[in-house]
């Protein structure tokens, strides 16, 4: 296998809601990474589109928002890890010498998806609605209560997440959520489902992002992106496998991953994940290696996961702060990560940022672990 | 009784419900619901059914209606007898990590029928 670089990247702003449609959307994050890659269009030889909620024909419509060049393309799915497993495919036929330039993008919203799906009248009961597994919030809420059983944490310990990352994305130009709260306003929050408040939750909307790979060093930047380590994993069969996500997978994707890129979680330096729960940041924090079992929340209260600090953890503001559109998420945890290794994050820069993690999981379920590492 | 909402995940007779399985006749894991084939490593299963009461390992409690149930609804996470499986659903009251709950009948209902689920009660014994 070849090895394989992230040479542009680019998103859309993340916002509530927009009348642009999603192939549109696509085609302006496209063409900002294909511009901060110097490279032309002519030069991509495969376009991977990952489409959540959208129609039929995704990736042409997308191609056809650049230019009909006549290269294969194609839609991926895969619930909230869509971006990321768009990324793989792509990444896939880079390595193999299948193409040396493919384009990604990540387009189209899943809380509009949810919420359609939730409008299509009474459908007869199963085990997914009687359980009450339908509500998103209901697991994790679930994972928290065990959280401050097994560790001692109250239900206050989970906001120190949500405070960091709307902070971050206060300083982020590109986020949905553009305020920071303090903790006493966070306190001050209604419960969504008991022990988790409805600010612990990632806002619905909508967006795109898009990174081009390819399998040379360009010259476009000071310090190339390489993809150290790429791991895929679905859920293992586990005792509650008909109602709750595989808790034990992001342990074995991280574990593969370090072990493929040969570096040790004490030299990553930012770490973007799928916190769409609050509590879930600190469980992959802990998952990834960076803190001990049932210490992370202690390490962030004295600033370790903060920009500035040990390892910055959603120095983008994650998907509480950033937002979840759902396509653009997975491929918004490459443009950070690539950004901060090239030192590009403004205000946000974490300094000295070389390493960079991006954990995702999926509905269903699907675990990614990718570790970019930055070259002079 | 009406009919059960999933014929794989529980059986009605009479005033009683059951949870079904399977049990794998190679390597004895137990899925749920019950399927003609291990949800481990696909050797053909048998089905079984599960103890009548379980331990709440979490539990939460939404502030709107979840299930067909008026808030505030509890929903616990019940590891059931001995067994390595966990089942999810309405409690009929607040619960505490640690107490035994009963697998109870509930009523689900669409908008031109009804069925039968099942959901949890706590034991009045303390675990």
């Amino acid at each position: 296998m070849r090895e394989v670089y992230i040479s542009g990247v680019g998103m859309t702003p993340f916002v509530s809601k927009t009348t642009t449609l999603p192939h549109v959307q696509g085609g302006q994050a496209l063409n900002a990474a294909l511009e901060d890659s110097g490279l032309d269009w002519a030069e991509i030889g495969l376009l991977v589109v990952g489409a959540v909620g959208t129609g039929m024909s995704s990736a042409p419509l997308v191609l056809h928002e650049m230019a009909w060049t006549g290269i294969p393309a194609v839609a991926v799915e895969n619930a909230s890890a869509t971006g990321t497993a768009a990324f793989e495919q792509a990444r896939a036929a880079v390595a193999s010498g299948q193409v040396d330039t493919a384009a990604v993008v990540g387009i189209g919203s899943l809380g509009a998806l949810l919420m359609s799906r939730a409008a299509e009248g009474e459908r007869a009961p199963d085990l997914i609605s009687v359980s009450g597994m339908a509500v998103p919030a209901v697991p994790f809420a679930l994972m928290k209560q065990a959280r401050m059983h097994r560790h001692g944490e109250s239900a206050d310990t989970s906001l120190l997440v949500v405070e960091k990352n709307l902070f971050n994305a206060s300083r982020n130009p590109m986020a949905q959520r553009n305020k920071a709260l303090t903790m006493d306003e966070l306190k001050a929050a209604p419960m969504l489902v008991d022990p988790l408040r409805r600010v612990e939750s990632c806002p619905i909307g909508d967006g795109a992002a898009a990174v081009v790979i390819t399998s040379r060093r360009l010259a476009n930047v000071s310090r190339v992106v390489r993809v150290a380590a790429a791991v895929a994993e679905t859920d293992k069969w586990h005792g509650a496998a008909a109602f709750m996500p595989d808790l034990g997978v992001t342990k074995r994707v991280s574990a593969r991953a370090y072990e493929q890129a040969d570096i040790r979680p004490d030299s990553v330096d930012v770490v973007e994940v799928h916190e769409a729960f609050s509590v879930e940041e600190l469980q992959y924090i802990e998952d990834l290696g960076l803190a001990a079992e049932g210490k992370a929340s202690f390490a962030m209260a004295d600033g370790d996961f903060h920009i500035g600090g040990r390892v910055a953890v959603s120095p983008s503001g994650g998907l509480i702060g950033r937002g979840h559109p759902g396509g653009a998420t997975g491929l918004s945890q490459f443009v950070e990560i690539t950004q901060q290794i090239r030192g590009q994050s403004g205000v946000r820069q974490h300094d000295g940022a070389r390493v960079g993690f991006a954990q995702m999981i999926g509905a269903g379920g699907v675990s990614y672990a990718h570790i970019l590492v930055g070259e002079d | 009784m009406h009919p059960s909402f999933d014929n794989a995940a529980l059986r009605c007779e009479g005033t009683s419900i059951r949870l079904l399985a399977s049990q794998c006749s190679r390597c004895e894991n137990i899925s749920f619901p019950c399927r003609e084939r291990c949800a481990k490593c696909y050797a053909p299963a048998s089905q079984i059914e599960l103890a009548e009461s379980g331990t709440v390992l979490s539990h939460c409690t939404a502030a709107f209606p979840i299930a067909g149930v008026q808030p505030p609804v509890t929903i616990a996470q019940v590891r059931i007898g001995d067994a390595d499986i966990e089942i999810l659903g309405v409690s009929t009251g607040p619960v505490r990590i640690g107490d035994v709950v009963s697998v109870v009948p509930r009523t689900a209902s669409t908008e031109d029928a009804l069925f039968t689920t099942y959901g949890f009660e706590k034991e009045s014994r303390d675990a």
